[in-house]
């Protein structure tokens, strides 16, 4: 009998690929939607990671109770070590240092005299370590406007914005004015290597990133950072894993009696990032539920749908001696074949889909421009992410709602009076 | 002696519930029909014609009075047993065919053999056989959309009477043919009832079946009103 049917489901179009074809695209497209904006919200994460939080940060107690004054005299000392340590303890991250500063930035003539000044607010960031991730996650490559990446220790890249309002080039030599982590005055000349413009409104108007190297040097920072940021491999931000790695840290190696101690804070813990979170997490489970319900009336209908259009077939087996269980039994299992098919092809669609525009991203730069001047953070580039609950989600639509749909039309044969098969196969 | 009866209804009424009140179908019916007739139910819509057939298939049950059928007492079986009556020891045959239309006319008839859990080998041969026997052994292959409304019922016929059953209930199975198709049908029928042995019910008000018919009941208000024995058919003068 499984034969006959499977021979009878797959020469009825209407029957078995129809059904496939709207299952596989509404699974793909469950998975997309779902993928997309979980990235999308990433997306918004990522840009206040990589600039002040990283998916975690450590700093010393004191220097995260004066964070807002960047007080370098209470930053991380031995960092190189505790960099060691927390690679070996936290894999699932990778661990870079960051140094905070501010001061004056002055752009002096080819005699050595001041044109313009202004203040800056830099960066030390490690972008010349073997295997660094800087350049990738600021998109500095994309970012550049004018000449090239910082490739010595002494090389600078400042916003073009301020390349504009101190009307420095590429090529030109600036000199940053402030004061080491001892507090002792410092002058340091930095080459400016590029100009850069990240596309986010305001954020970058008094920017200047440097090696980490050189910003140490400048600042007398010998092994020292402002901070360690942690960023997960995928660069995708789990906020309650986030939660439970900070805990765990903060209670085996942080001494709250010891204001020098490393203290770990998640990307929830920045001004207001903790709102951020819970309420992209609530709209994504709010529009994703959504979602996920439209489909699933779509595709409980079509099960239901083809359940009864089968009304005089189904009527014909009964009379022929069929039992109603047998024959809903043999109804639920066409409905798990074809939606298994539909929702394995579409998860692989839906996937491939995902991550395509995970790894491309759908760049959005031009629209982005209408808001430069805005003082909203907004990503340019839109990424996709492809997360565990992806590969098992279309399941639920896809197998659960059409069953469903099956096994309710199905109960119309356990209602059928038998008495009318006659009367209803005349028809 | 031996016993030949195929059907024996005895003080059969049935009552169905219209609005608080009851509508009665059937009223005391007495009826027993032997192995190998050739019956026709006939009478004008709503003498009680298809509710019998019901109930002698197993569709329906009576509301009061006995009812056997193949040795069988259907008022005592289950659901699942008047399925498997029906799947064993009956043949169906509808006015308007009731073919699964993605299914060649070979696995039409294939059908009841499946559901019998017939081996395939002897499945072939016994499809082969009914298949030849109402004359489309070259349509074989065909779908019923390829078929025209005789050459549909006849293969309908020949998915009824595929698994050799003891009984064939046909209702109205000439209402959507024309005159040619009709006696065509009915005179396979005809031949299929003497050489298989089969008992035939219809319920019909078709002229052109009576012509075929052994026996005729007549039924009117829900009840039998003759029972006419016809010794020789005028369709077989």
């Amino acid at each position: 009998m499984i034969k006959f049917l499977t021979k009878g489901l797959l020469r009825d179009r209407s029957r078995s690929l129809f059904p496939v074809l709207v299952i596989t695209l509404t699974v793909a497209l469950v998975v997309f939607a779902i993928g997309f904006m979980r990235g999308t919200m990433n997306s918004l994460f990522l840009d206040t990671a990589v600039i002040l939080t990283g998916h975690e940060k450590i700093v010393t107690r004191a220097y995260n109770e004066e964070s807002q004054l960047m007080p370098n005299d209470l930053a991380l000392l031995d960092v190189d070590q505790l960099i060691d340590s927390l690679e070996q303890d936290y894999p699932d991250f990778f661990w870079t240092p960051r140094i905070t500063f501010a001061g004056l930035l002055d752009a002096p003539d080819e005699n050595g005299e001041t044109i313009a000044q202004g203040p800056v607010i830099a960066f030390g960031i490690d972008f010349l370590s073997h295997g660094s991730r800087q350049v990738e996650i600021w998109e500095l490559e994309r970012s550049l406007v004018s000449g090239s990446l910082p490739e010595n220790r002494d090389d600078a890249l400042i916003s073009s914005k301020m390349a504009d309002q101190l009307n420095i080039r590429a090529g030109e030599s600036v000199t940053f004015i402030g004061s080491t982590m001892d507090n002792a005055f410092t002058t340091y000349n930095f080459n400016v290597s590029g100009t850069f413009n990240l596309r986010k409104g305001q954020t970058d108007k008094q920017m200047m990133l440097v090696d980490l190297s050189g910003a140490r040097l400048a600042l007398d920072m010998e092994n020292a950072a402002s901070a360690i940021f942690g960023f997960t491999h995928s660069l995708y931000y789990d906020d309650e894993a986030a939660v439970n790695l900070r805990d765990q840290y903060n209670k085996t190696e942080s001494d709250s009696l010891d204001v020098f101690s490393p203290f770990m804070l998640a990307l929830r813990d920045g001004n207001q990032m903790g709102q951020m979170v819970d309420i992209s997490g609530a709209m994504l489970a709010i529009m994703g539920g959504i979602f996920l319900v439209v489909v699933m009336v779509v595709l409980w209908n079509m099960g239901l749908m083809n359940g009864l259009r089968r009304y005089g077939e189904v009527g014909l087996r009964l009379a022929m001696g069929e039992s109603k269980g047998q024959v809903y039994r043999s109804m639920i299992s066409e409905a798990v074949i074809i939606g298994l098919a539909g929702t394995v092809i579409g998860t692989g669609i839906g996937l491939s889909l995902t991550y395509y525009v995970q790894e491309n991203g759908i760049d959005y730069t031009k629209g982005m421009e209408a808001l430069s001047n805005s003082s909203m953070v907004m990503p340019n580039i839109f990424y996709a992410q492809v997360t565990p609950d992806l590969f098992y989600i279309g399941f639920i639509p896809g197998v659960f709602a059409t069953v469903l749909g099956t096994m309710l039309a199905g109960l119309a044969i356990y209602k059928r009076e038998m008495a009318q098969l006659f009367k209803e196969l005349e028809t | 002696m031996e016993n030949n009866g195929v059907i024996t209804i005895n003080n059969l009424v049935k009552r169905f519930p219209v609005g608080g009140d009851f509508f009665t179908a059937l009223k005391n019916i007495d009826l027993t029909l032997n192995k190998g007739e050739f019956t026709g139910m006939i009478g004008p819509s709503g003498s009680g014609k298809t509710t019998l057939l019901n109930i002698i298939g197993g569709l329906d049950s009576p509301t009061e009075g006995q009812v056997s059928v193949l040795g069988q007492a259907l008022n005592d079986t289950s659901h699942g047993e008047r399925a498997r009556l029906r799947r064993k020891h009956m043949g169906f045959i509808f006015q308007s065919y009731n073919l699964l239309p993605v299914y060649t006319v070979f696995e039409n008839v294939e059908l009841p053999l499946i559901l019998n859990k017939i081996d395939k080998d002897e499945r072939r041969s016994m499809v082969e056989q009914a298949i030849e026997s109402v004359g489309l052994t070259d349509k074989m292959d065909s779908r019923p959309n390829m078929l025209s409304g005789g050459e549909c019922q006849r293969t309908a016929i020949a998915r009824a009477i595929v698994h050799q059953p003891a009984l064939v209930l046909a209702d109205e199975p000439t209402a959507n043919l024309d005159a040619e198709n009709s006696h065509h049908i009915m005179k396979i029928l005809s031949n299929l009832n003497q050489e298989l042995s089969t008992s035939f019910i219809f319920a019909t008000h078709d002229e052109k079946i009576m012509a075929y018919l052994r026996r005729i009941i007549h039924l009117d208000d829900g009840e039998i009103t003759e029972d006419e024995i016809i010794d020789n058919p005028k369709a077989h003068d």
